[in-house]
């Protein structure tokens, strides 16, 4: 059975008088250890279509299967508690805690969970080294480039081990060299740890990386292409 | 379990996110939370300061009468044999000193003036020990022990009736078979008490002389306990009460006049406590407001905050952490800000109640309201311990009524919609 | 065109301006409320205590007060009195007082013996409501007399019982005269229920041979009136040739310490103020620097386009103003309404105190507000606002066009 199995997901948003960023029935399925793109431009629907995988959000009809759950019967609780155990996040910009060092941002999530202050301080310093901030733990995110937060926000996103990486347009606010490396850094994770990877961009950057490609346009998925 | 020590960083360190804010609202909070403190320890140090002169310009700690006598001030109610009292009073611990009192209220006059008088027959060196009265003379001497017709006059008193040192004044008062008795005095001192009711109309004579003229044989009508201190008086009165097997002073005219009422300074006037009791409900109301604008403010502060922070919040909500999680890490943020506050203010209240116990504050222009209200014109402020835990729990529960509001925002933000405000 | 940008900037940043007004009207409310507690307790404190007695002015012969000898009488009642009614006063009395001894069976007692006109009195002082048994003295009542509760007791009088007073007449020799006790006072001031017996003007002026003369004349009076009617007076009596045969006292002149206390807690409450002031302030203050902060970006683009520093300065200056105006006005809406409504109702607190009747303080106390605070505090709290606007709008002005854009 595929991680993520989603059916018919509607979802309509207003921003004023302009329907905006609305879901017409869209259909998914993403396989354990796959790195996918989930491709189209502004307002096509990917962050909401992320946002309710994520279980931050509820379509107002469909079907979702996240890591064989069924996660829109699961309650507010049950489901901060779900995206602590099973789902990682990377979001476009503010991803850190301003008032957190890198290592304290990166053990935040292990924190949640109850897990003892030495392990989840080392688990933070060997996940910032893998990313390649070996050393930069205890400096705050005001003093790290954009690519270094980014790259905080990915290893935070390992923290816990989850199933699933859902990536919102990671390299929309770095230069194409940093969003590069960013974008292999997680293509080596998600090959050496075999963690599952779902990133929305319209950046050809991404979509050059993914494996898989989901077009998304006026709420509606447009082919299901393997690269 | 759930690790609380990362909260405790959070909530400090988003504190100085703005130090100017925080700063400012520090400063409000310590400024209110110091203003307080210096109020209450300026309550209670009138309070003490009115419980001890009352007790010591005249009425001491405790007096035993014949039963009924507080109420009546009959003379024929008086204490016929002294002794009996002075025995039970033998042993017991905690008492200064002790005298006895003959009390009748008459009439003072001179030629072509009268007044009303309270007259005192005193034991003139017993009563220098036990009452600040020898003290208040401000011209001529106290009684001495070998006087007979002196007489010591309020101040208020002598210039009614217009008499200055050694002039005679008639006094005159209704012996207990109703006849009136007269009896020549010459004036030897005159004293300034500040408080009305003893210098306009106290005349102090010799008890012997005011038991001859009063035709009272040995009796007194007052036997005056001076305590060691104010905490010795309950258990005091409790233990001659037993003694004595006497009353409180509540029963009157039908109680057994052969028995004795036993009472306290508070019960003989109960003013000082009454005073107290107001002040407090003053003194409450101010707090009640002050705390209330102090709140205002942080509750301010809190909520502008959370409207900055709410991406941060939303990101905490898509991390995972719970709803409950976040509304209490928000009062916990308020307290820390409160408690920040209240330790500044505290001891900036403190440093000063410590500073002017020690200097005083001189309200000499207030002269005459303090001691109508038996306060001296200088403050020393002091701190009870009570009212310390009053403002802090008052402080500390505002802090968490002001965090309220702001958590439950906090908990309810919707991370997808805090993540999409830019 | 600066008042309409502030204007638009303070109602489009709706919930920051509602912030900073509720922190304004808060403080304000919450000021004017205090006020009206302190006022309210201390005019009825002031009013109780002249009305219970001792009017607001009393009119003797010069040194009456001080040495009371009834051979130092009114030298001419009827010239007061007719002064009195030129000048529109309406609520006035005539009074003999002097010292007394009351013989009961078996004691006696000092007391304060007025003999009051019993038709004027009850129009003057409100004694006459005290009597909690029996009744007051009354036109055509022979030798009859009112005595405070605590004074009845203490000579073992009941209603009906007649009580023999002593007193020193007009010539100095010793008067006695019988009065049958037909009322009994019970007001809770020891100086009414202790030392005070109350009789017919008529009777005693026959006891102590006065013939017509006065010692006292008492007048009620309006606080706000209270200093231009004893001026007039003054100088009505007083002014020509024959100087100084009258004394005209005030009440406090006469009884200094509630003054005083009155006075002193005034002294209290204006530190408070000076505290809850700036409070208000600091709140204000961080609202409007907060507000400077968030707005960076759009500051810079004003300063890219020509806009001066200190026009930028005015601006953040005129939206505090906009606010100072709209808090001050909210507050003194919702201070006011409170002071109003728990005036209606009073605030009961007898709970927290027996009794402080010997205070002149009732237990239940209406808030009400005298004008001069309820100015100086709505002042203070605009000029507070204003003051605290003064950083954040300097550090506008001092602004570099292009850090500010940049700044996110």
């Amino acid at each position: 059975m595929a991680l993520i199995e989603a059916v018919d997901i509607r979802k309509r948003y207003r921003s004023g008088e302009v329907e905006a960023q609305a879901l017409n029935g869209v259909s998914l399925s993403v396989q354990a250890g796959a790195f996918t793109a989930l491709a189209g431009p502004s307002g096509s629907g990917k962050t909401t279509l992320l946002n309710i995988i994520g279980t931050l959000d509820r379509p107002e009809s469909g079907t979702l299967t996240v890591a064989g759950r069924d996660v829109l019967s699961l309650s507010a609780a049950e489901r901060a508690a779900f995206r602590l155990s099973h789902i990682g996040f990377v979001f476009q910009a503010y991803n850190l805690i301003r008032v957190l060092t890198a290592r304290e941002n990166v053990a935040y999530v292990q924190q949640l969970q109850g897990v003892s202050a030495a392990e989840r301080n080392a688990v933070a310093d060997r996940l910032l080294a893998e990313v390649g901030l070996d050393g930069m733990g205890d400096r705050r995110p005001d003093q790290l480039s954009g690519g270094q937060q980014q790259r905080i926000a990915v290893a935070r996103a390992l923290a816990t081990s989850p199933d699933i990486v859902l990536a919102d347009e990671p390299t929309a606010n770095l230069d194409s060299h940093t969003g590069e490396s960013l974008m292999q850094l997680m293509q080596q994770l998600n090959e050496t740890r075999g963690t599952t990877f779902l990133i929305s961009s319209h950046d050809p950057l991404v979509l050059a990386h993914a494996r898989q490609v989901v077009h998304l346009r006026d709420g509606l998925v447009q082919e299901d292409a393997s690269a | 379990m759930f690790d609380l020590s990362i909260y405790l960083k959070l909530g400090w360190r988003n504190l100085w996110l703005h130090p100017l804010r925080t700063g400012l609202t520090v400063a409000a909070l310590a400024l209110g939370i110091a203003a307080l403190t210096f109020l209450s320890a300026m309550n209670d140090g009138w309070l003490q300061q009115i419980r001890t002169n009352f007790a010591l310009t005249m009425t001491g700690h405790l007096q035993i009468h014949a039963s009924g006598f507080q109420q009546t001030l009959k003379l024929a109610r008086h204490i016929k044999d002294p002794a009996q009292v002075m025995q039970a009073l033998d042993g017991l611990a905690g008492i200064h000193s002790v005298t006895s009192r003959l009390r009748v209220s008459g009439l003072a006059s001179v030629a072509g003036a009268n007044a009303g008088a309270l007259v005192y027959g005193v034991e003139a060196d017993k009563e220098r020990h036990l009452s600040r009265l020898a003290g208040f003379v401000t011209q001529g001497r106290w009684l001495l022990d070998s006087d007979d017709r002196a007489v010591v006059l309020g101040d208020g008193l002598a210039d009614r009736l217009q008499v200055a040192l050694g002039d005679k004044v008639v006094l005159m008062a209704a012996l207990d078979n109703g006849d009136i008795a007269s009896e020549v005095f010459r004036v030897r001192g005159l004293l300034h008490s500040g408080v009305l009711d003893i210098d306009d109309l106290a005349a102090v004579v010799p008890l012997g002389r005011a038991q001859q003229w009063l035709d009272m044989g040995q009796g007194v009508t007052d036997i005056v306990v001076r305590a060691d201190d104010f905490e010795q008086v309950t258990g005091l009165v409790d233990q001659l009460r037993q003694r004595l097997h006497a009353g409180d002073g509540s029963q009157s005219a039908a109680a057994d006049s052969s028995g004795y009422e036993v009472m306290s300074w508070s019960e003989i006037d109960p003013m000082a406590e009454q005073w107290s009791a107001f002040a407090d409900a003053y003194t409450w109301i101010v707090l009640a407001v002050v705390i209330l604008v102090v709140l205002a403010e942080v509750l301010n502060t809190m909520l502008m905050s959370m409207h900055e922070r709410s991406r941060e919040f939303g990101l905490m909500g898509a991390l995972g952490v719970r709803d409950s999680q976040m509304f209490f890490m928000v009062i916990w943020e308020t307290v820390i800000l409160v408690s920040v506050g209240s330790v500044l203010g505290f001891m900036t209240g403190g440093w000063a109640v410590w500073h002017f116990g020690k200097v005083g504050i001189d309200l000499s222009q207030f002269a005459v309201a303090f001691s109508f209200m038996y306060m001296s014109p200088v403050i020393h402020p002091l701190l009870a311990f009570d009212s310390l835990l009053g403002i802090l729990g008052a402080a500390i529960l505002g802090a968490v009524v002001a965090g309220l509001f702001p958590a439950w925002k906090a908990a309810r933000l919707d991370p997808a919609a805090a993540m999409r405000e830019v | 065109m600066i008042f309409q940008l502030a204007w638009r900037n303070v109602l489009r940043n709706a919930r920051r301006s509602l912030i900073t007004i509720a922190a304004i009207a808060i403080g304000l409310a919450a000021l004017l409320f205090l006020w009206g507690f302190n006022d309210g307790v201390h005019n009825s404190m002031m009013r109780n205590l002249q009305q219970a007695i001792i009017g607001s002015v009393q009119i003797h012969a010069d040194g009456y007060f001080r040495h009371p000898k009834l051979s130092r009488d009114l030298p001419d009642v009827q010239r007061v009195e007719d002064l009195l009614i030129k000048l529109g006063v309406q609520q006035y009395t005539r009074r003999i007082r002097t010292f007394a001894l009351a013989a009961g069976d078996d004691n006696s007692e000092g007391l304060v013996l007025l003999g009051v006109d019993p038709v004027r009195e009850v129009r003057v002082t409100n004694l006459h409501t005290k009597v909690s048994r029996g009744r007051f003295v009354s036109p055509g009542d022979g030798n009859t007399c009112v005595l405070g509760a605590t004074t009845a007791r203490n000579l073992g009088l009941t209603l009906g019982d007649d009580l023999v007073l002593l007193a020193a007449d007009r010539f100095g020799a010793l008067a006695a005269d019988r009065f049958t006790l037909v009322g009994i006072v019970e007001s809770g001031e020891m100086g009414i229920d202790r030392g005070l017996v109350v009789v017919p003007l008529a009777s005693l002026d026959a006891m102590l041979g006065m013939q017509g003369r006065m010692t006292d004349i008492i007048v009620q009076s309006p606080p706000d009136k209270l200093e231009a009617l004893t001026a007039a007076l003054k100088q009505g009596l007083n002014g020509q040739g024959d100087a100084h045969a009258y004394e005209i006292l005030r009440w406090y002149d006469m009884y200094p310490m509630m003054k005083q206390w009155v006075d002193l807690e005034n002294a209290f409450y204006y530190i408070f103020l000076g505290v809850v002031l700036l409070i208000v302030a600091a709140g204000v203050m961080n609202t409007v620097l907060m507000s400077t902060l968030e707005r960076m970006h759009e500051f810079g683009i004003m300063l890219a386009l020509g806009c001066g520093g200190w026009r930028l300065a005015a601006l953040v200056g005129l939206e505090s103003v906009l606010l100072g105006l709209a808090g001050s006005a909210l507050g003194l809406v919702v201070g006011l309404s409170l002071v109003g409504i728990f005036h209606h109702l009073g605030i009961d607190l007898s709970s927290q105190m027996d009794s402080i009747t010997r205070f002149y303080i009732n237990p239940v106390i209406h808030p009400e507000i005298d004008t001069d605070h309820l100015l100086i505090t709505l002042a203070s709290v605009l000029l507070a606002a204003l003051l605290a606007s003064l950083v954040p709008a300097w550090r506008a002005a001092r602004l570099q066009p292009v850090e500010a854009i940049h700044h996110v």
